[in-house]
């Protein structure tokens, strides 16, 4: 019983410990950057030039440090990215990208201005990625004992991502295959999948919507997949649910892949679409009889 | 009880027999609305058995023979086909008599709008193949826009966002899109070729002609242009017993001629009035000035000549009332605007309208000149003073030949405080102002001591001899309820009551108004004038409560009816004494679109309180009123035709004139643009009265004239040079310091047509510019690699007449040192995503800087000096398992605007981490 009692007195000194922590850590104001993306489309051995805004909203000085580094999506491609050394990745543009300053200290609620610049060199073609940290150290004192604090160094950075896509050289292009349409019991929700591969050289953001029309034209469902983001030559799971019930009968499930999102979010433009189709037959009680060829 | 249960009964009963009836009535409707949606969808065999069901039900029933005509129609072989013909259909009956219903549409189109009429609910009709063929992205239709697609051998359609078009099918080969709510949608269309798809964006409704931003270019362009204006105003009165015994008794015109425009030394403007009055003419003003001036350095300065009134900035005070003079004035703000100052001289008294009228004075030998500076050391802190001169022989003598004034404003937070010392070199003037304001309440106060014998330079001075505050407040204790309050109490020291000169003159006014409804408001005011203090000793007090209400009673209506209970006491003249109850009451009814016909009725009941007789003088008005633009037309009239009737008015404290009378007014002008306007009027009134104090008489006046403003189209363009550096901007601050080099070689573009490439100072320079606003553009393509802009690529800059405005050009590189030590795990010496970083391990630069790997082994010197450099690896931080796999030492050449990469892969010998 003692035991038990011990052992929760620590867990709850434990929680109580970290949840101080972490109180002090979200008390930090962070500094505020006004572009966390910009998309560039440059010609080859053109360059672009900008700037971004790094605003500190404490009542403290903060010391910034700012460097390149390269990033990936990480599966299952829902854009959780993975930040890498630079050179890490083929399709790294950190080399042409250059700014200024690399450190600076901001006053109180001040604002400093970090210019860049990015040359793509004249042989380059498809599209490129880096991201720009801003990092800052925190160092939080914690009172300890009377008349003694203890220091606990806090780095926090924020990016701004890069897509460079080379002018006249990008292919946004994509296959899907492999359809998978079930039901795994009597009342589950029908399963609907592709398999989704970037086939071009830039990166793709895409999204889409199922329909479900019968033989004379009406629409009988419908439903959206999962936003996927996804580097050239690398794949996705592209998933929807039905959750309506089909009565008996033929359908044609008619796919609309939108695979211009990211275009869309820097309101430079509308990507191509897919259109894929396939038949299904729909036998007693929803079940799934025959699933035809994508097309 | 009996009773009340029969009737229950014979109600139920009755409601028993309406249900089923009512419903039944529905079904048809319900069928039918099935049956539309059917039809909507294409599916007119189904929509066929829906309408067919209906007529069972109601065998007349009209919606439903209406749909079923239309089914045979689409289904009989004239099918309608596209109007852009580019593939070609296989021609058939269908075909000629589509094309002859086109070139129909096309007739019938270009007749409505050559009559300004559009045909709105016909929408365009276009092939499929032949819009995708046109269309490059997104096809645009505005919001309630139709499109009628033709598509051959179409089996069936999908919309993506069904809420963003309205797809019908209206024929078994076409379809009706119709663009319902903002936004991207895909439309799936299967026909003979397989499945195609057109994107679609529906867009909000443009506004017909020329966009908000072109207009607002069009009209910056014009803004810059010289404008001739010219407007003639012609007035003439005429009165007599009859119509036909008129005589003209006034007669009156005025020319105005003015013109202005932007020069580079500012906006120029000049304008000259002629006037005849009677059987006078003469020039009556004439004035020429420059706003917003600028010679080199001297800019936005106010220079004016021969007529000015308006005396920049706010030139008005207790010493100097302002006057119209004829003269000079100039003013201008100094030292970034933390100073102004304003001087003039001028004479006083030119109205040229003096002339015009023996009765009025002659031009008189008197003149002013004054210096007026004012101090703004902070946006909450004001001050002025004043200094003023008069002199001339035709000057009052009474009058002081200087005045002085200083002013002081303090804004604190919600409050502002206010003082002001005037002096005419014998007496002064004190005035001591506070203000404070707060979302539903402002308050002031204003204290005055006037001396009785001060004067401003143009003679009696404001509130003179007066000493007192006045008081008010603004408050708003609810939305609905706005009170508005203020008591002056002074004391009259120039023209005191007499034998009394101590007594307090007390001035109250209370008015409230309670907004009931957004149709309904209440009104309750309450004044008192108790000046028992002047000479003319007096009180006077009303109060009155109204109310206000407007409502719809076929048309709109107006009506109000306000209560007044009046009372004077006048100390000095009894016989002036009164007391009066006072109703007016009146309505306005809007007949038709601007047509409006108006009644008031205004009745006292007064008692003379000397004599003690008591009146009821009323009056009663009546008339219809209407204005507004005829048709489509570019003409505009008014017309008014008033009838008013007064009674009891005999008595001198009614205030009603007595005169009875008709009278008809009306107006016609023409306006084919905003510069353009020619008007005329006339009104004609016939007086009678049963007060023998009224003349009977006819009067008429005339009233005509125009207005004109003619765009010249001639803009008076600067010309000056345009000189700047390129230089690198070390601090980025974007400003070249003394120690910040220029860069040699960078194209600098004057618009997209010239351009320049810095010498070997960064120095640049574009001679004999013409314009008003200048782009000037770095050429990017010229920066070398790895620098950065701190300065925008493209700025404007503003030319002034033969000066040289200045652009520079601030480019910064960085040169770079970094890299990561990591343990190559796989051998192959570079790092890779399967190497791990080694942290904490020391970099030493050869001036001895010092660099500490962080958590994922990387290093940086950020801002290194291009040239030859040496980086160390201290092999002491180094965990004593690995072993570098290079020189411990490397040697770099490091070039401008390079971030050098330099990695140092460790083997592991032994051990853990």
């Amino acid at each position: 019983m003692k035991k038990t009692i011990f052992k929760g007195s620590v867990i709850i000194l434990f929680i109580l410990f970290l949840s101080g922590f972490l109180s002090s850590a979200s008390a930090v104001d962070l500094p505020n950057i006004n572009k966390s993306k910009i998309r560039f489309s440059i010609a080859p051995g053109k360059a672009e030039y900008g700037e971004i805004i790094v605003e500190n909203q404490s009542s403290e000085p903060r010391s910034m440090r700012v460097y390149l580094s390269d990033w990936d999506y990480l599966p299952p491609a829902d854009g959780t990215k993975e930040f890498l050394p630079v050179g890490s990745i083929p399709l790294s543009s950190a080399a042409w990208i250059s700014f200024s300053p690399a450190e600076f200290t901001l006053s109180p609620f001040s604002k400093q201005k970090v210019d860049y610049s990015v040359k793509v060199p004249a042989n380059a073609s498809g599209g490129y990625y880096a991201a720009l940290f801003f990092e800052s150290i925190f160092t939080k004192a914690q009172p300890a004992k009377e008349g003694m604090q203890v220091g606990m160094n806090l780095v926090i950075r924020i990016a701004t991502l890069f897509y460079v896509d080379v002018e006249g050289t990008v292919k946004r292009t994509a296959s899907v295959d492999n359809l998978l349409f079930k039901k795994d019991a009597g009342n589950a929700p029908y399963s609907i999948g592709l398999d989704f591969r970037n086939t071009g050289n830039v990166d793709i953001s895409a999204g889409g919507t199922f329909h479900i029309m019968d033989d004379k034209g009406m629409v009988i469902s419908r439903g959206e997949f999962n936003d996927i983001h996804t580097f050239p030559a690398s794949g996705a799971k592209l998933a929807a649910a039905l959750k309506d019930s089909l009565p008996k009968g033929e359908y044609d499930l008619v796919f609309t892949l939108d695979l211009g999102k990211a275009l869309e979010e820097a309101n430079i433009g509308r990507g191509p679409i897919i259109t894929k189709e396939a038949r299904i037959s729909i036998g007693e009680n929803g079940k799934i009889l025959d699933i035809g060829q994508l097309k | 009880m009996k009773k009340f249960s029969a009737i229950l009964l014979v109600l139920i009963f009755f409601s028993s027999l309406v249900l089923p009836a009512y419903g039944y009535n529905l079904i048809p409707e319900y069928l039918c609305e099935i049956g539309i949606k059917f039809y909507q969808e294409g599916r007119y065999t189904e929509a066929l058995e829906e309408f067919n069901k209906a007529l069972l039900l109601e065998a007349n029933y009209k919606p439903a023979l209406q749909y079923i005509h239309k089914i045979e129609t689409l289904k009989s072989p004239e099918l309608p086909e596209e109007e852009n013909i580019e593939v070609k259909p296989e021609p058939s009956r269908g075909n000629r008599i589509l094309k002859r219903d086109i070139v129909m549409e096309r007739i019938l189109r270009s007749e409505e709008k050559r009559r300004g009429r559009v045909l709105a609910a016909t929408p365009k009709v276009i092939a499929l193949d032949a819009l995708l063929a046109k269309v490059n992205g997104a096809l645009e239709i505005q919001q309630g826009e139709s499109l009628s697609l033709y598509i051959t051998g179409m089996q069936r359609f999908l919309v993506t966002q069904p809420d963003i078009i309205r797809v019908e099918r209206k024929a078994p080969e076409q379809i009706l899109v119709t663009g319902v709510n903002i936004g991207y949608t895909y439309l799936h269309v299967w026909d003979a070729n397989g499945l195609r798809t057109l994107e679609i964006l529906t867009v909000p409704v443009k506004p017909a002609g020329e966009s908000l931003e072109d207009m607002s270019r069009r009209q910056q362009e014009k803004a810059r242009n010289f404008k001739l204006t010219y407007s003639l105003d012609w007035s003439t009165y005429a009165t007599g017993r009859r119509w036909d015994t008129l005589k003209r008794s006034n007669y009156y015109y005025i020319h105005n001629l003015g013109s202005s425009g932007e020069t580079p030394y500012g906006n120029l403007d000049a304008s000259l009035a002629v006037n005849r009055y009677n059987n006078i003419t003469d020039v009556t003003h004439y004035t020429l000035g420059l706003t917003n001036g600028k010679f080199g350095d001297f800019k936005d300065f106010t220079l004016r000549v021969f007529d000015f009134f308006d005396i920049p900035p706010d030139f008005s005070n207790l010493a100097f009332p302002g006057i119209p003079l004829r003269g000079a004035m100039l003013a201008s703000p100094a030292f970034n605007n933390k100073l102004n100052y304003t001087a003039f001289y001028g004479k006083e008294n030119w109205s040229g309208f003096a002339s015009l009228s023996p009765e009025l004075n002659q031009e008189r030998d008197a003149y002013l000149e004054g210096f007026n500076l004012g101090f703004t050391p902070t946006g909450k802190q004001n001050y002025k003073f004043t200094l003023i001169h008069g002199w001339g022989q035709d000057r009052d003598p009474a009058l002081k030949s200087f005045g002085y004034d200083l002013m002081g404003d303090w804004l604190l937070d919600k409050w502002k405080l206010g003082y002001e010392l005037a002096n005419d070199t014998k007496n002064s003037a004190n005035l001591l102002k506070m203000h404070y304001v707060q979302p539903n309440l402002s308050f002031n106060a204003q204290l005055r001591d006037i001396d009785k014998n001060f004067q401003s330079i143009t003679g009696s001075a404001w509130s003179q001899g007066q000493l007192g505050g006045l008081f008010s407040f603004n408050y708003s204790p609810l939305d609905k309820l706005q009170i508005y309050s203020s008591l002056d109490i002074y004391k009259d020291r120039l023209y005191p009551a007499p034998g009394n000169n101590d007594s307090w003159n007390e001035d109250f006014n209370w008015n409230s108004v309670y907004r009931v409804d957004p149709l309904t408001s209440v009104s309750l005011n309450y004044a008192l004038q108790n000046e028992l203090g002047r000479i003319s000793q007096y009180r006077y007090q009303s109060i009155d409560a109204g109310i206000n209400r407007n409502f719809k009673f076929f048309k709109d209506v107006n009506l109000f009816l306000n209560y007044y209970d009046q009372e004077n006491t006048n100390f000095s003249s009894p016989v002036s004494d009164y007391s009066n109850q006072r109703i007016y009451t009146g309505v306005k009814i809007n007949l038709t679109r601007d047509l409006y016909y108006y009644a008031s009725q205004e009745i006292n009941w007064l008692t003379e309180i000397s004599t003690g007789n008591k009146t009821q003088p009323s009056a009663f008005e009546t008339g219809l009123d209407w204005s507004g633009q005829i048709g489509k037309s570019p003409f505009f009239g008014a017309c008014r035709f008033t009838y008013r009737d007064e009674q009891d008015t005999e008595s001198n404290l009614s205030f009603l004139s007595g005169e009875d009378y008709i009278e008809g007014y009306s107006e016609l002008s023409y306006r084919p643009n905003t510069d353009t306007q020619v008007y005329g009027s006339c009104r004609v009134r016939n007086v009678w009265g049963d007060n023998p104090n009224v003349t009977k008489r006819m009067e008429a006046s005339f009233n005509s004239g125009m207005r004109f403003l003619w765009d010249t189209g001639i803009n008076w363009q600067a010309i000056g040079d345009i000189e700047g550096y390129v230089f690198k901007d070390l601090n980025s601050d974007g400003v070249m310091g003394r120690d910040e080099p220029p860069v040699q070689g960078i194209k600098v573009w004057l618009g997209k047509t010239k351009s320049i490439v810095t010498d070997i100072f960064g120095y640049y320079k574009f001679k004999n510019v013409r314009g008003n606003k200048i782009y000037v553009n770095l050429d990017t393509a010229t920066i070398p690699n790895g620098f950065v802009l701190t300065v925008p690529a493209t700025q404007a800059v503003s030319i002034n007449q033969h000066q040289t405005a200045r652009v520079d050009f601030g480019i910064i590189s960085r040169s770079e040192i970094f890299g990561y030590v990591f343990e190559d795990l796989n051998g192959d010496n570079q790092f890779g995503k399967k190497d791990k970083g080694v942290r904490n391990t020391v970099i030493i630069l050869e001036d001895g800087t010092k660099r500490i790997t962080d958590s994922g082994g990387k290093y940086s010197f950020p801002s290194v000096s291009p040239g030859e450099h040496e980086i160390t690896l201290d092999l002491n931080t180094l965990p004593v398992y690995y072993l570098p796999k290079t020189a411990l030492t490397k040697k770099i050449t490091l070039f401008e605007g390079v971030a050098y990469n330099y990695n140092i892969p460790l083997k592991r010998t032994q051990g853990t981490d």
